[in-house]
């Protein structure tokens, strides 16, 4: 029963160990499921902040087109680089004409390397004078003490003389790298030397950061990072980072694993539940026949209530509750049949006393609670006088109705406590267990009294007999084979004295004469 | 009969009625259209000055277009609308050159001449220099003067600006040099007399050449120069005391008939033509002189 209990057992934690590996499962999907999408997303938004690069190159180099091939810009131009005049018109035409540009910083430069345009642009100059040698337009990014810069040039021509390059530059600071496109999980930030310069957020700004680091943490926040290609660059400049944030990610996977074990905590009470109302269903009807089957197995036959259900379980303890209800009526059938036999084994069949074989079971006993209580047991051995005549005289019928009548009369006149005897033909024998003598020889006399007053019917005639007693006590200091025979030898030689006496007294051991016939008692 | 049916009768009256019903539209009533003038800013101020009274003498409206020879209009334009002119769609041009007879008769177009206009000779308003001789204009605007020092001006080199339209006609800039290729090389040519004046604007050791009727605005510091002494005004071109001009004229196809020709002759005969030539310094080229 235990092992089946623990098979059970042992089935409901397999199954919530399933649960909590499937649900493991779940999770580590869904946690693979949302990084990758994060990786997914850092990679779209790295495309993203790509194009929008390479868009911003592009309206850079556009706008610097757009300002070198201005007809006036050239004709201007001309008048400074070839005429020789002053370049405050050139500056007054470009601050009328292109101050919308999206640009921090201007510059003209002639092709005699004179700054035209542009304040304060000597160190934009000199990259745009180098970038010019090698290619007449294009753009690239390069850092200095005014930060990292991009930059776009284009060549000015005017009569198809080329008179100079004009170039515009934007300060890619923070404030361009919070207009970037980065969703809020996103952040932008330039590293230098090691170390975070910049950044869309504050947090992160000092930082330290190698070259190759895949995350980066600050302010309570980590972030996956991606690596921005700046180019083409002049020079060492900073790298361009999108990160991120994880935290999001985090936060997500959190409340993914809270609802993943709410789902596993419910769902193993529940089946730990379902687990213990099953096994409280099998194994109660189950322990039930097992301790009923015990008790059969120790000899007892319990009552089983039959069940109303109609599963297997209840059906074979309904199977087994007949089986036993038979059992239980086979064995009463047994009882009486062995009451029947020990009755007949033990009682005389005519007179319904006790027979002899019956004496050497009862004795022991009688004479072992004497010895308890202290008391005495007393053999009155009874002996119908004359019998052998009325049979002979009246037939057996009539001498087995004479016998009949006597152990009635006999049950009638003893004690309760009493054993009765039938010793042989027509010999009987009455134990009675106390410790008053003389009331045991009073018990013998009322008997002998009894029996000369009794009269039997038979064959239309009414006879009478009388009795013949022997008293005598157990010797409680023999064992009790020999307590029995030394008693019986001594009740019978009482029995004869009170037959030598004439008959129809009572003798009692030890004691001479015997106690004289009472005058109204008939003589047998 | 009749007397027994007086309706018959009133049906027959009836009948000739219906012919002769106003249901029926007059051609006469529609609103002729437009009298189309385009060409060239500087004469199309002249039509524009004089509208009303042009519009009074002819009986038709006029749309004219060349207000700073905008939308490519200008001379060509000018003698391209007027060629378009038809009965039904009336039109003529504004001219800023004095077109030659061959071009003219090329064309089937008939000029008429209406004022001649000084050719201003504009420098920067910071530029202290106030007047320039006849030849130092033209040595300037040929090169052989590159620094304003060389005519009593500050030690700035001179950055001549032009705008030499019209090449293939006679008159207008070529009176201050005959042929484009005399200009010198290394100037800046605009394409506007808008234009024209921002470089004069912007420079301030600019000059550069444009005529007087261009309506100038308040904030546009440039100046004339006086040559030789003697500003660019009518009295001065009449006496021939002032070199440079050009002439202003409206061009018809030479066999327009109807009110096209009356506007024409309505601004050469007009009075108020005279008032605007006041207004801009213009030497009216019909009727009596100022």
């Amino acid at each position: 029963m235990h092992s089946y209990r623990v098979k059970l057992l042992a089935y409901t934690l397999a199954l919530l160990v399933l649960l909590v590996a499937s649900l493991g499962f779940t999770y580590r999907y869904v946690y693979a499921l949302i990084d990758e999408e994060g990786r997914q997303h850092l990679a779209a938004m790295a495309t993203l902040l790509h194009s929008h690069l390479e868009a911003e190159r592009l309206d850079d180099l556009r706008n610097a087109k757009i300002v070198a091939r201005y007809p006036r810009v050239g004709e201007y131009l001309f008048a400074v680089v070839e005429i020789g005049t002053e370049p405050e018109p050139l500056r007054i035409l470009y601050e009328r004409e292109f101050r919308w540009m999206p640009a921090d910083r201007f510059l003209i430069l002639s092709r005699d390397n004179r700054i035209l345009v542009g304040d304060d642009a000597a160190d934009l100059a000199l990259q745009v004078r180098n970038a010019r040698h090698r290619r007449p337009e294009g753009t690239f990014y390069f850092y200095n003490r005014r930060g990292l810069q991009h930059v776009a040039y284009a060549p000015i021509y005017y009569q198809n003389r080329f008179l100079g390059t004009a170039a515009i530059g934007r300060v890619l600071d923070r404030r361009w790298l919070r207009e970037q496109p980065q969703n809020r999980n996103g952040v932008l930030f330039l590293s230098y030397g090691g170390r975070i310069i910049d950044s869309a957020r504050t947090a992160l700004a000092g930082l330290p950061i190698d070259d190759g680091a895949t995350t980066v943490e600050g302010a309570a926040h980590r972030y996956r990072l991606t690596r921005l290609q700046l180019l083409p660059a002049v020079g060492d400049v900073p790298v361009l980072w999108l990160g991120l944030d994880e935290t999001a990610l985090r936060d997500r996977l959190d409340r993914h694993r809270r609802i993943i074990f709410l789902i596993a905590g419910s769902s193993a009470l529940v089946i730990l539940l379902f687990g213990l109302l099953i096994i409280r269903q099998f194994t109660r009807p189950l322990s039930e026949l097992v301790a009923i089957t015990r008790e059969v197995a120790e000899g007892r036959l319990p009552e089983l209530p039959k069940s109303t259900r109609q599963d297997e379980i209840a059906v074979l303890a309904n199977h087994f509750a007949d089986m036993l209800q038979a059992l239980r009526r086979k064995e009463e059938e047994v009882a009486q049949a062995r009451a029947e036999l020990q009755k007949t084994a033990t009682t005389d069949s005519l007179t319904g006393l006790y027979n002899r074989r019956h004496l050497g079971e009862v004795f022991p006993k009688l004479l072992a609670r004497a010895r308890r209580q202290g008391s005495s047991l007393f053999g009155i051995l009874i002996d119908l006088d004359k019998f052998k005549p009325i049979n002979d005289t009246h037939g057996h019928i009539c001498g087995d109705r004479v016998l009949e009548r006597f152990a009635a009369r006999l049950r009638e006149h003893s004690r309760a406590n009493d054993y009765l005897f039938r010793m042989g033909g027509e010999e009987f024998l009455v134990l009675t267990e106390t410790g008053d003598r003389a009331g045991v020889v009073a018990l013998a006399e009322k008997l002998r009294q009894a029996m000369a007053t009794l009269r039997v019917a038979c064959n239309g005639q009414t006879l009478g007999f009388t009795i013949s007693c022997g008293v005598s006590e157990a010797d409680p200091r023999l064992d009790t084979t020999a307590s029995l025979r030394d008693m019986l030898s001594r009740a019978d030689a009482a029995l004869y004295r009170a037959k030598q006496s004439g008959r129809n007294r009572v003798c009692v051991d030890g004691e001479a004469p015997c106690k004289p016939i009472e005058p109204d008692a008939d003589t047998g | 009969m009749l007397n027994r049916h007086p309706h018959l009768l009133r049906l027959l009256l009836f009948m000739p009625l219906c012919l002769v019903s106003p249901l029926r539209a007059d051609p006469a009533d529609k609103p002729a259209p437009p009298i189309v003038g385009a060409g060239a800013h500087f004469a199309w101020v002249i039509f524009n000055e004089l509208k009303p009274e042009l519009e009074r003498a002819s009986g038709r409206h006029l749309e004219l277009h060349g207000r700073h020879s905008a939308l490519g209009m200008g001379c060509s334009a000018g003698l391209k609308n007027a060629a378009r002119h038809s009965p039904m769609n009336e039109t003529f041009g504004f001219v800023c050159c004095a077109i030659d007879d061959a071009e003219l008769a090329r064309r089937g177009l008939v000029l008429h001449p209406l004022a001649r206009e000084p050719l201003l000779i504009l420098v920067n308003a910071a530029n202290p220099v106030r007047n320039l001789g006849t030849e130092q204009v033209r040595a300037i605007f040929r090169g052989t003067i590159r620094n304003w020092r060389e005519v009593g001006g500050p030690d700035q080199p001179i950055v001549v600006v032009t705008r030499l339209h019209c090449k293939q006609r006679p008159g207008h800039w070529k009176r201050i040099l005959p042929r484009a290729e005399d200009f010198r090389r290394d100037r800046i040519d605009v394409a506007s007399a808008e234009e024209m004046v921002r470089k004069l604007d912007d420079f301030r050791w600019a000059i550069g050449h444009l005529g007087a009727t261009w309506a100038f605005r308040p904030e546009d510091r440039v100046r004339a120069l006086t040559i030789d002494g003697h500003a660019p005004t009518a009295a001065n071109l009449a006496a021939g005391r002032y070199p440079f001009y050009r002439q202003l004229g409206a061009v018809v196809r030479a066999d327009a008939r109807g009110d096209v020709l009356k506007v024409i002759s309505a601004v050469e005969q007009s009075r108020a033509l005279r008032k605007v030539a006041r207004k801009y310094e213009l030497l009216p080229l019909t009727g009596k002189r100022p």
